[in-house]
């Protein structure tokens, strides 16, 4: 029997339940033979120590080196084959003599095997640090359209937010914040070349009034799901210590596939899902467009008269009755669809190994005219050229195109700020054909000055459509000098161009800047190469001692290159022609850098009668981002892991047969960290056309330093691992504790010293926090088995130093409102301080004798934007041929400021606005806002309108942070796997329908219909929100086939 | 064979680690994007501090037009503005962020060029507009820093007061003026988007700008304020409108923060007509709403001026003011439709919760006069920072309070209204026409220097009221500094201030006293976070950072 290496755990599980009812129909105990084979794994390794058992008899032998076995048996017996960090398999003998098997590797059992950094991969048992993996099949049944989204959830300790628009960018943070001013993403490595993963989302800081952000993707949502082997995360710098400056944030190291010896391979995947919206806020339904109760035609409020069908002569011009309309979030979305396609070809002999995959997604978005496409081609080949030479070769492309990507944010641009904007009592479906009879623009707010509020006229008469050409790839080639020592030389690649055209109809919006259209081209193009060696010796028991080890020696050179041109036509002579030269002004810059590392790394591998393990690293870099005296500089890590059972076992101490794995670990590094380029050295700028069409130089507004130093992120961690129960259960603790030092920070300064910002090395952040990952299999039969996997992270961070004089940075200022997001000392990373009401002593609000709450500019900490803890909880339940799957995450606390929220209310859009409105227009009877009189001390009790009361809460920002606690179906499926005995006589091995959801549903959801992890900008200063994209879930079909 | 291999790697290796030397990396590090400070000519930067020196393009809307040009009461009720009091943050660091950063440029062409014989003129220049920008500032704000300002090591600078900047400026000004070199030859050209690079005239500018100087200061020191005007004037002040010194702006196809700010925001009519204004120009000079004639001898004069309805403008209006204002429902559709073509002003303080909403009045702004085309339709329209018609009226307010002996004040005052006249195309035979009027308007102000019967109608009441009118909106900052030092003309209180930052007294407000009105900006919130210690020094001095405290130069008259 030969099981095919497939689409994970689940697939294998059920594949293999399937093969054994099959082959155990009717067995009949008969005469033994005598049954030999061999056991490898799924990458045609012979494993050895695999206990074969005969069924239901206490017969049975062990593999040995060559993964060799031979027993006696009843021929129509079955044998159980297992082995820690295999499922086991059950094979009737049926007669045969020889009996081959394969094992499937299980990710959740002992020794596992991992990939760590520089691609190397390690029994996960002799780290001294934690390394967290998602095997590639994780991926792929509840497939969202970004790797980056799927993996929200199964990792402790990581935390994701997405700008939700399809392809878009994603803030990946592990363990917390730790840079100020710099990135706090974590490096993504693929097959041991690095990933740019530049963010497509143009603002880090602050948004102001329609400037104009959206987000066309960044480069983790570019990888192709279907080539994923696996994802390993490594979290802290000892983990990712070899990855040196660029690894101090952890890494996401993904392993593509490659063919596996002695496999052909073909198989075809199709996942259709469809999207709607899942949240929207709850609005109100009763009053409609006006002002204090009466019909006005130019509001942009929901202030006027009740809904109750009498006649009004609205924008229309004509008096229809004054009724509720279709004008939630979702009227105006579409259900959005997502159909992608892959097949996958591979085979392998001894000597070589190819695999060919092709995957194309084409995608429309909720939003309407949102497109994305993407087509990934790659081709990995492995050889031995000549005995003892390795070639390892891949090559990748992937092709993408966005098409009608929003703005973001408070932007003229971004339809769901219209849709903030708009009156109940306005229908959506009457703006959908856009034009008029006459050709201009159906609008029921007449003035389209600065904003237009039809916002399919928006998404029509706007738009946008990037393109993207991505080629990554390498070449390594490897040479056993002798049977304990090789030397391998690669070289990696990772280059794209990004192609951004960007447009707005000539009629569409009547301000100068913006009458007679715009349209913006953009082009990037980005290289990295990276060149290197690596010498690597191993030993097993040296000196005829117990010791082993591997040690290694490597060197790097990172070359990256980066041009840009931006061109814009403002105000087009010909209407929709597209074109800068067509433009009545044009404007157009370029930009270009180039930066370089060079590095020198060893690591020392050694392991003690394979039960203590230590490794030791060290780094050295030359960027050439800092300057001349500070461009060197090193780090160290230092790593132990013990496992304690083993080590007992060795020494015959017998413990209860239940406990079975026992390893505690302990971890120190230090990751340094450079700087982009030209910091050093003032910068001008040259202005082109100001006045007289003169070109003019402006001074930089941060002062350059030319003596900057390398940063420092130390860190700690210590854990603990056990596995109980021959592994049905385990669990995983880790504590660490790291310190970002030396940050390099634009620091802002007072502007009267003539720069905003100056670059120094200052500034101390602190994080620590714990890990917690729990796994278990309660049930494990013939038919059914249930596996459980709970992980657990909580991070608290501190600002504990910036720099003299300066007690805050402000991370972000949405719209310049009296909101700061700051990292203030003594204070986690991430408060959030606010303008608000004045208070007295005892907490209550004060109200003023006009009725009104009392503005008070005063800033206080209203919240911070992290989470308390997080946690993940999935779920895989199989019986028989049908599989079911869950995961649930919860985030507890971070807080979240709804900008939308303060909109809708001044509006009078939302249910909460109802408030006093029957009593008011009805008997006059105003809202008496509790507090008490400033003057007097007294309960108030001065009564206001609603228009008032509800108005006076805008601008009042601390009113509008919330905390975003909650807890949300992120993903189920449910797959049965045909029998194979359908298609017995065709080619095909196995089918497998799922049905899949992902998103689903919040169980629990503290926001009044909002979703904090959609985000408009994925910069540091995060926990605002502004008029985002609803989010969205997804659900659908999976079918795979293998050949 | 294995040889072989062993010397590939070798290779590679060494291949891969070589170029490691200094200047390589050195090189790779120097940015191919930008000029250094030192390869460039400073005229480049000359032109770019310039045009950024005055709120331009989207920040004028919010530091000046929204606060000042309120302030100054030209305009009322922008929902997005300033006008209940309660400045906006942002404001109030627009014009903040935008002075020190245009300061840091002049002073490093100072600091580069100070001494070197080639760049003379230019760090002259720079010394005297420097002058004229911070100068707005620390009117608007009170105590600055300005003598540590903008230094080369961003260190902290520590808050001058008010009296120390008007000196340093002083010495500054008169320093400049005898040091720019008319003979030199002329190395800016046309980055000198003032003067293009003309050494006399910008002597004349320093010497006017000190008269502005010395006239404010007069209640707090007459005798600099003396001495100043006395040097001012006989190093030669403006003497005719060609001395005007306006900053050139952009035209239609330069980038659109060079072009002129109004014609930036020429499409959001947010300056709305005050009632204080309305109160000011009706009747004043009685000359009667223009006709199809005038507009044949004045072509600033447009249809929609003629076609606002009897009803609905004064009888008789300062023939200026109907171009600077032309009537509701032009370039926002009126929600009062009985409204269309008026021409009248809003009072001061009521504010609406957003374009388009309702007042506290129950009125809606845009069913008011807004600003005329004549400021907003041309990109190109320089920006009038000092001009011969203001010098003109500060000689007539030096004459008439002693800061300077001798002189008609009768005279400048009358070549004042004329030189502003002119510039709106008012044909000579109606200045003289309105020169010669004893119609008073609202308050009792007359146009006739002679005439100085009833109320409000002293020689300086009639300067004042002169020089606002001709001051309008792009000289906001002036007007407000008037209005601030002489409580002239005569404005009206708010009717609605924002409680948490403006305490309106009752009886001020009842009797139109000064305490009634703002008297200055606040400090920016950036400050307390990272320049504290000098910043709470400047408010110890001042008492607090109320809007209501005075400056310097302002003792309540």
């Amino acid at each position: 029997m030969h099981i095919q290496k497939n689409y994970g755990k689940s697939i294998k599980l059920a594949l293999m339940t399937v093969a054994a009812m099959f082959f155990s129909i009717g067995a009949i105990w008969a005469q033994n033979v005598k049954v030999s084979g061999k056991v490898s794994d799924q990458k045609g390794e012979p494993v050895a120590g695999v206990y074969v058992l005969v069924q239901g008899t206490k017969t049975g032998t062990s593999t040995d080196a060559n993964g060799a076995y031979s027993l006696t048996a009843p021929s129509k017996a079955n044998l159980v084959f297992s082995s820690m960090g295999f499922n086991t398999v059950t094979v009737p003998i049926s007669g045969r003599s020889v009996l081959n098997v394969t094992l499937a590797e299980n990710a959740e059992l002992l020794n596992d095997v991992v990939v760590t950094a520089m691609g190397i991969k390690r029994e996960k048992k002799a780290l001294g640090y934690s390394v967290q993996e998602v095997k590639g099949a994780a991926l792929l049944e509840n497939r969202t359209t970004s790797v980056a989204t799927s993996l929200n959830g199964k990792v402790a300790g990581m935390n994701i937010s997405s700008t939700s628009v399809p392809g878009g960018s994603n803030r990946i943070v592990i363990r917390g914040n730790n840079s100020i001013s710099g990135n706090n993403m974590p490096l993504i490595v693929v097959d041991g070349v690095p990933f740019d993963n530049t963010q497509g989302v143009g603002n880090t800081t602050d948004v102001s009034w329609g400037s104009g952000y959206s987000d066309t993707g960044d480069g983790i949502s570019m990888l192709n799901a279907d080539d994923i082997e696996s994802i390993s995360v490594l979290k802290g710098p000892s983990a990712s210590a070899l990855y040196g400056s660029r690894g101090g944030n952890g890494v996401i190291v993904v392993t593509t596939k490659k063919g596996v010896e002695g496999q052909t391979h073909v198989s075809f995947n199709s996942n259709f899902t469809v999207e709607n919206v899942m949240t929207e806020p709850e609005f109100q339904n009763e009053y409609g467009q006006g002002t204090a109760g009466k019909f006005v035609l130019t509001s942009r409020n929901s202030w006027g008269p009740k809904m109750d069908g009498h006649l009004e002569t609205d924008w229309s011009g004509t008096a229809r009755p004054f009724v509720a309309q279709n004008n939630n979030f979702k009227d105006f979305m579409n259900t959005g669809t997502a159909w992608t396609n892959s097949v996958d070809f591979s085979t392998a002999n001894e000597k070589s190994s190819i695999r060919v995959g092709l995957t194309n997604l084409q995608q429309k978005g909720v939003i309407p005219e949102n497109k994305l496409s993407r087509t990934a081609f790659t081709t990995r080949a492995t050889w031995e050229v000549l005995p003892k030479l390795h070639l390892d070769t891949k090559i990748n492309y992937t092709y993408q195109k966005g098409e009608g990507r929003p703005e973001f944010s408070a932007s003229g641009f971004n339809p769901i700020f219209a849709l903030i904007y708009t009156p109940r009592s306005i229908n959506l479906h009457e703006m959908k054909g856009i034009f008029n009879a006459d050709g201009s623009i159906i609008d029921w707010y007449p003035s389209k000055l600065t904003v237009v509020n039809n916002p399919y006229a928006i998404t029509h008469l706007t738009g946008s459509e990037d393109r993207t050409n991505r080629i990554d790839g390498f070449m390594s080639l490897k040479y056993d000098v002798f049977n304990w020592l090789n030397a391998q030389v690669k070289y990696g690649i990772d280059t794209y161009s990004k192609d951004w055209d960007r447009w707005i109809r000539h009629d569409l919006v009547s301000s100068s800047t913006l009458k007679n259209g715009r349209y913006t081209n953009q082009t990037k193009n980005y290289s990295e190469a990276n060149a290197e060696f690596l010498i690597t010796a191993h030993k097993d028991n040296l000196f005829s001692s117990k010791l082993s080890g591997n040690l290694m020696f490597g060197g790097n050179m990172m070359h990256r290159h980066y041009t840009s041109t931006y061109q814009q036509a403002i105000g087009l002579n010909i209407p929709e022609l597209y074109t800068i030269e067509n433009g009545i002004t044009i404007n157009s810059s370029n930009y270009k850098y180039n930066k370089e590392t060079q590095s020198l790394y060893g690591m020392a591998q050694l392991s003690w009668d394979n039960w203590l393990y230590l490794d030791v690293t060290a780094r050295n870099d030359w960027s050439s981002t800092l300057p001349s005296s500070n461009r060197s500089y090193f780090y160290p890590s230092v790593s132990l892991g013990w496992v304690v059972t083993d080590m007992l076992y060795k020494y015959n101490i017998t413990l209860p047969k239940w406990f079975s794995y026992l390893k505690l670990r302990a971890s120190y590094a230090e990751a340094g960290n450079d700087t982009d380029p030209y910091q050093l050295n003032p910068s001008l700028t040259t202005v082109a056309n100001m006045t007289g069409g003169l070109m003019g130089v402006a001074l930089p507004s941060t002062l350059a330093n030319s003596k900057l130093k390398s940063e420092k992120i130390k860190s700690m961690e210590f854990g603990i691992e056990s596995k109980l129960f021959d592994g049905r259960l385990g669990f995983d603790v880790t504590y660490y504790k790291k310190k970002a030092l030396n940050q390099i920070i634009a620091m802002p300064v007072s502007i009267t010293t003539g720069y905003s910002d100056k670059y120094i090395n200052a500034g101390q952040v602190d994080n620590y926090g714990w890990e917690v990952m729990l796994n278990g299999t309660p049930l494990d039969t013939k038919n059914w088995r249930l596996d459980l996997a709970l992980n657990f992270a909580k991070n608290d961070s501190k600002v504990v130093k910036l720099t003299e004089g300066v007690d805050q940075v402000i991370l972000a200022q949405p719209m310049g409102q009296n909101c700061y997001v700051v990292a203030k000392v003594g204070e986690p990373y991430g408060q959030i301080y606010t303008n608000g009401f004045k208070v007295d002593a005892n907490g209550n609000r004060l109200v003023g004798d006009n009725g009104k709450y009392i503005t008070d500019a005063t800033l206080r900490c209203s919240g911070n934007f992290n989470p308390d803890w997080t946690m993940g909880f999935s779920g895989n339940l199989s019986y028989k041929n049908w599989s079911l799957g869950f995961l649930i995450d919860i985030r507890k606390g971070g807080d979240i400021y709804l900008q939308s929220m303060m909109r809708l209310e001044a509006n009078g859009q939302t249910k909460e606005t109802l408030l006093g409105r029957d009593a008011y227009y009805t008997s006059g009877t105003g809202i008496v806002a509790k507090g008490l009189n400033v003057n007097t001390g007294n309960v108030n009790t001065v009564a206001i309108d609603p228009t008032t009361y509800w108005g006076q809460f805008y601008g009042n920002i601390g009113n509008y942070i919330y905390d975003a606690s909650n807890v949300r179906m992120r993903e189920m499926r449910i797959g049965y796997t045909f029998p194979r005995k359908w298609f017995a006589k065709t080619i095909i091995q196995s089918v497998k329908l799922s049905a899949v959801g992902n998103n689903l549903f919040f169980i629990y959801n503290n926001l009044p219909g909002f979703d904090p992890e959609c985000t408009y900008s994925t910069g540091n200063g995060q926990g605002v929100e502004t008029a985002s994209l609803p989010s969205t879930r997804t659900f659908g079909f999976n079918l795979s086939v293998n050949f | 064979m294995k040889k072989i291999y062993t010397y590939i790697l070798l290779i590679t290796a060494t291949v891969i680690l070589a170029p490691s030397c200094t200047s390589y990396f050195n090189d790779m590090n120097t940015n191919p994007n930008s000029p250094t400070p030192t390869s460039v000519d400073p005229k480049y930067e000359l032109l770019y501090g310039m045009s950024r020196s005055i709120l331009y393009s989207s920040s004028w809307q919010t530091g000046d037009e929204e606060t000042v040009c309120h302030f100054a009461e030209y305009a009322a009720n922008d929902p997005l503005s300033a006008s209940d009091y309660n400045i906006d943050a942002r404001f109030i660091q627009a014009i903040w962020d935008q002075s020190y950063s245009a300061l840091s440029t002049f002073n490093t062409i100072i600091r580069t060029y100070d001494g070197n014989a080639s760049y003379n003129n230019i760090v002259q220049i720079c010394k005297i507009w420097r002058c004229w920008m911070m100068l707005r500032l620390t009117d608007y704000l009170g105590d600055i820093p300005y003598t540590q300002a903008a230094n080369a090591e961003a260190t902290n600078p520590v808050y001058d007061t008010q009296e120390t900047i008007y000196k340093t400026m002083f010495t500054e000004l008169a320093d400049a003026a005898s040091k720019l070199d008319a003979s030199a030859t002329n190395n800016i050209g046309n980055y000198d988007l003032v003067y293009g690079g003309d050494a006399k005239k910008w002597i004349k500018f320093a010497n006017s700008l000190r008269l502005r100087m010395a006239c404010r200061i007069a209640d707090v020191d007459m005798a600099t304020a003396k001495t100043q005007a006395a040097a001012a004037i006989a190093g030669g002040v403006f003497t005719s409108s060609d001395d005007d010194a306006l900053l050139s702006m952009g035209d239609a196809t330069t980038e659109t923060s060079s072009q002129n700010p109004l014609y930036y925001h020429r499409n959001s009519g947010v300056i709305h007509m005050s009632t204080a204004y309305y109160r000011i120009v009706e009747n004043l000079g009685g000359i009667d709403w223009p006709t199809v004639a005038d507009q044949a001898a004045n072509s600033n004069i447009t249809d929609d001026i003629l076609s606002v309805p009897t009803a609905l403008h004064p009888a008789k209006v300062d023939p200026r003011a109907t171009i600077q204002f032309q009537p509701s429902g032009i370039v926002e559709t009126v929600t009062t439709a009985a409204l269309n073509h008026n021409w009248a002003g809003t009072d001061p303080g009521n504010i609406s919760s957003a374009v388009g909403a309702k007042m506290e009045t129950g009125q809606f702004v845009n069913d008011y006069a807004n600003l005329g085309p004549f400021f907003t339709q041309n990109p190109a329209k320089p920006w009038p920072c000092l001009r011969y018609d203001e010098v003109c009226f500060l000689r007539a307010i030096a004459i008439e309070r002693g800061i300077v002996s001798g002189g008609s004040a009768k005279e400048y005052y009358e070549a004042g209204v004329k030189a502003n006249m002119t510039l709106y195309g008012i044909p000579a035979s109606v200045q003289t026409e309105y020169l010669a009027s004893t119609t008073p308007n609202y308050y009792g102000t007359t146009v006739s220097y002679s005439d100085n019967s009833g109320q409000c109608n002293t020689p300086l009441d009639k300067i004042l009221t002169q020089k606002w009118i001709a001051g309008f909106v792009e000289l906001s900052f002036e007007s407000w500094s008037d209005h601030r030092q002489y409580n002239k003309p005569t404005l009206m209180p708010f009717a609605h201030v924002n409680e948490s930052v403006f305490t309106m007294n009752a009886t001020a407000k009842a009797n139109n006293t000064p305490d009634a009105y703002i008297k200055r900006g606040y400090y920016p919130s950036t400050e307390e976070s990272v320049n504290g210690t000098n910043l709470k020094d400047a408010i110890k001095r001042m008492g607090s950072n109320s809007i209501q405290n005075n400056v310097w130069w302002d003792v309540n008259k």
